[in-house]
């Protein structure tokens, strides 16, 4: 059973190709799933990118932030995971908005794909924007170019496109008096906060895809609550998309980094089983 | 001989630094003389206990009357030469050194927009597998190369950054090395040939030049001892300790005593939220002898950390085991003692104790055990100082162990009257669940309490409390000294820890008849460190495998 049939690397972020029929079968743009290492291992929660009921398969970009998630990244082809929870969340609310601008950092770049293709589907005007430290840290790139009407790049080196961040761009668009109808946007949570902030002086419908600590996924739990707008919501089955002008940044973060220790201690009792000659 | 130091001790010659004298030693370079005289001279590569290799080139400096520019850690001083280390010049070149460097660094972070709401931002949560940035790279704290680009104040690199994509190496253990980091630098190749183990070099040719072993067989499978040395001196992020990189700062450093073997090496400990997270060496480090083994610098975490640790007193009532308070626990255990008579009491102590708790287990059983003391070597029995054998075993009623995983359920079967048991560890061992054990106690390792320990050759060394012990531990020779107290014996005469120290003063025959532990010993009282350790059971398994032995 979810067997790892496809796996690349781009500095850091491991994209990974699992067989999941059933998953395959009725995911929607802007779901996650739960996925499971070991059987001791931690429950970490992942946006599908990409699957394919014909072959029965997902794909996920994993971004390699701490122990579980390197255990993921050291996985080999032909490797199972032990347990996949999923389609999970709200899927994106996709209607015919006239333009969307979609943003991606990291992971992101990868997430926001399903995004672009179904607003893409449903008649929008798509400009996707990705980030990246350096020209060379871009992926799936071809494919976010066939469901985008317009592509563009922004590099903390300025390598390629725009010396800078998404935010920098959407400003330039909205300056430039472009009309935005909507933005999504798929991230680290201060990518998530800065292009929020970028949004909000001209009221476009900012939805952003929280990454709160999560364990059950299914609203049991509670661990992945938020504050959005003064209420809080689980972001497994409220979200992972909210409003990103009402969202409580400084509460996420802080209940981000509320397992700091023991995410860090972990690594003294590491030993990786894959170890080869 | 004599005449190189009459002439090194003279140091009548003398070199101009920046319009001031600096007087210097006949095989000095111009770096040693500026350092020595408070000049500062920016170098990534050159230090002071390494041999200079000239690698980085930002040692540059301009001798009246050479050509361009030299290299000070490669240029030997001469008398009445006149060096200038910081005109404007000089700053430029180094300057241009230094983005060259850095375009063959990730080091996007250093020129990005909004580096320092960032910095602030990702430190708890990213620990990534490739380092892309300053803000991922867990050495970014006491990074050389960060502080050189703040030190010439670079703000932009005019060069292409080049990733060089070399593969993580993470298949060894306790070390996680990325060549995409290292500038080339060569200090980690100086300090493992100067350690005389030299089980890395330069590898392959022109831009794909990188540091490895030969064959680029895994550093476990060649000579490697794993000192750990080179991460020490690595300027950049490229060899991080595993276990210990994502600490960030530590909260609290403590120099104490590796009490692992008898060689008691100096080490000091890195400690946050109350925990072990690290060792290594003194920061003023003699790189010329190799100081620490493997299981000093990086098994202490993962072994006084492990979740398998004693934390609370527990006590059989009605034939199960409960936990309880400490002093419930001494009080119960004295009370169980002093149903026998000392002829039957016996008491297993442990080489790795400290002084104190050695002593004061020695005072115990000469009080209230009729001496009946002893220590378990490789599976057999010592009775030190003392004409007894393992004849007095047959009539043993009640054990005290403070190495309980020195016995087994079927070798405890050798006493034969045996009732009761009492563990006083720092893990659960077998033992453990026999229905004879009557009280458990969970005790401090030593990084958790202060004494001392005497090593090879007599020296008496300091522990110093660097860390917290979890839940109700606390030191050997208190748990032994209050039940001595509750059973109220005039002649048992600990008081406190100064009184012990007192004691061994006077007598210190008893220390010195404690069997040693030798340097190559797998474990710490009595258990494996490689079942706490996991990186440590690889290290061992991969040892035998490729050389047949195991040596530190």
């Amino acid at each position: 059973m979810y067997e790892l049939i496809e796996k690349s690397e781009i500095l850091n972020v491991h994209k990974m190709v699992f067989a999941a029929p059933k998953i395959a079968e009725s995911i929607e743009a802007g779901q996650f799933v739960i996925v499971m290492g070991s059987e001791y291992g931690e429950r970490i929660p992942i946006t599908v990118s990409d699957w394919s009921a014909d072959t029965g398969t997902i794909a996920l970009y994993v971004l390699e932030t701490g122990m579980s998630t390197l255990e993921l990244a050291r996985m080999k082809v032909g490797d199972s995971l032990y347990a996949v929870t999923g389609p999970l969340g709200v899927p994106s609310e996709i209607a015919h908005y006239g333009t969307v601008v979609l943003g991606g950092g990291c992971y992101g770049i990868g997430g926001i794909y399903p995004i672009a293709k179904a607003c893409k589907e449903a008649g929008n005007k798509v400009i996707s924007i990705i980030e990246a430290r350096y020209s060379f840290m871009f992926y799936n790139e071809r494919e976010l170019n066939a469901v985008s009407d317009q592509v563009l790049y922004a590099t903390s080196d300025g390598s390629r496109g725009k010396k800078g961040k998404i935010e920098d761009i959407v400003a330039e668009i909205l300056e430039s008096g472009v009309r935005i109808d909507q933005a999504f946007f798929i991230g680290c949570t201060q990518m998530l906060e800065r292009c929020s902030e970028a949004t909000r002086p001209y009221a476009i419908p900012t939805k952003v895809a929280l990454n709160s600590i999560m364990l059950d996924g299914t609203g049991m739990c509670g661990a992945c609550r938020v504050s959005v707008g003064g209420e809080t919501k689980f972001a497994c089955v409220d979200g992972p998309e909210f409003d990103g002008h009402k969202v409580d940044w400084k509460e996420l973060n802080q209940r981000r980094s509320a397992y700091t220790e023991q995410e860090t201690v972990a690594y003294q009792f590491y030993s990786n089983k894959q170890r080869t000659p | 001989m004599v005449e190189l130091f009459e002439k090194k001790d003279g140091a009548t010659e003398a070199i101009m630094i920046n319009g001031k004298t600096a007087p210097f030693t006949s095989g000095e370079t111009i770096l040693d003389v500026a350092r020595r005289s408070g000049i500062y001279i920016p170098t990534l590569c050159a230090r002071a206990d390494l041999p200079s290799t000239g690698s980085c080139r930002l040692c540059i400096v301009k001798v009246k009357g050479m050509k361009g520019y030299v290299t000070s850690c490669a240029t030997p001083a001469e008398p009445h030469m006149v060096v200038t280390t910081n005109t404007a010049e000089i700053e430029r070149l180094r300057r241009q050194i230094l983005e060259l460097i850095l375009s063959e660094h990730p080091s996007a972070c250093l020129i990005c927009d909004i580096r320092e709401t960032c910095e602030k931002f990702d430190e708890p949560s990213s620990k990534t597998g490739r380092v892309t940035g300053c803000n991922m790279c867990p050495n970014r704290d006491i990074c050389e190369l960060r502080q050189l680009v703040e030190y010439l104040g670079l703000k932009e690199i005019r060069y292409p950054i080049l990733y060089k994509d070399f593969p993580l190496e993470r298949d060894d253990p306790f070390m996680d090395r990325d060549y995409n980091l290292c500038m080339l630098c060569g200090r980690c190749i100086q300090i493992c040939q100067n350690l005389g183990i030299s089980a890395i070099s330069f590898i392959r040719r022109g831009h794909n030049t990188k540091v490895g072993t030969s064959f680029e067989k895994l550093h476990v499978d060649g000579d490697c001892v794993f000192c750990m040395h080179c991460v020490d001196v690595c300027p950049t992020g490229a060899l991080t300790v595993r276990g210990s990189k994502w600490y960030s700062y530590p909260e609290r450093e403590t120099s104490t005593t590796c009490i692992l073997c008898e060689r008691g090496c100096e080490l000091v400990i890195d400690a946050k939220w109350n925990k072990v997270t690290g060792a290594h060496p003194v920061r003023d480090m003699n790189v010329g002898k190799r100081e620490y083994c493997v299981k000093g610098r990086c098994c202490l975490p993962a072994l006084f950390n492990s979740p398998d640790r004693l934390k609370y007193p527990a006590i059989r009532h009605d034939g199960k085991m409960i936990y309880t308070d400490l002093d419930s626990a001494i009080h119960h255990v004295a009370d169980i003692l002093s149903r026998y008579r000392s002829n039957n009491i016996a008491i297993l102590s442990s080489r790795y104790l400290t002084d104190e708790s050695i002593y004061t287990l020695h005072e115990f059983a000469r009080v209230y055990a009729n001496s009946n003391i002893f220590y378990c070597v490789d599976g057999e029995i010592i009775f030190p100082r003392i004409e007894k054998s393992e004849e007095i075993f047959k009539d043993i009623e009640i054990l005290y162990l403070t190495e309980a995983n020195s016995f087994t359920n079927e070798s405890i079967e050798k006493f034969r009257r045996l009732e009761n048991i009492i563990i006083q560890d720092a893990y659960p061992s077998s033992l453990h669940r026999s229905t004879k054990v009557c009280a458990i106690f969970p005790t401090t390792v030593f990084t958790e309490m202060n004494g001392t320990k005497s090593c090879a050759g007599g020296h008496s060394k300091p522990l110093i409390k660097a860390a917290e012990p979890p839940g109700n531990a606390i030191s050997d020779w208190e748990i032994t000294a209050r039940i001595g107290k509750v059973l109220n014996n005039p002649d048992f005469k600990i008081k406190d820890f100064y009184s012990i120290q007192n004691h061994i003063r006077r007598n210190p025959q008893i220390i010195a008849s404690v069997p040693m532990v030798p340097k190559d010993s797998l474990l710490y009282r009595g258990f494996p460190i490689a079942d706490f350790v996991p990186d440590f059971k690889v290290f061992i398994e991969r040892r035998l495998q490729s050389k047949g032995e195991v040596h530190f």
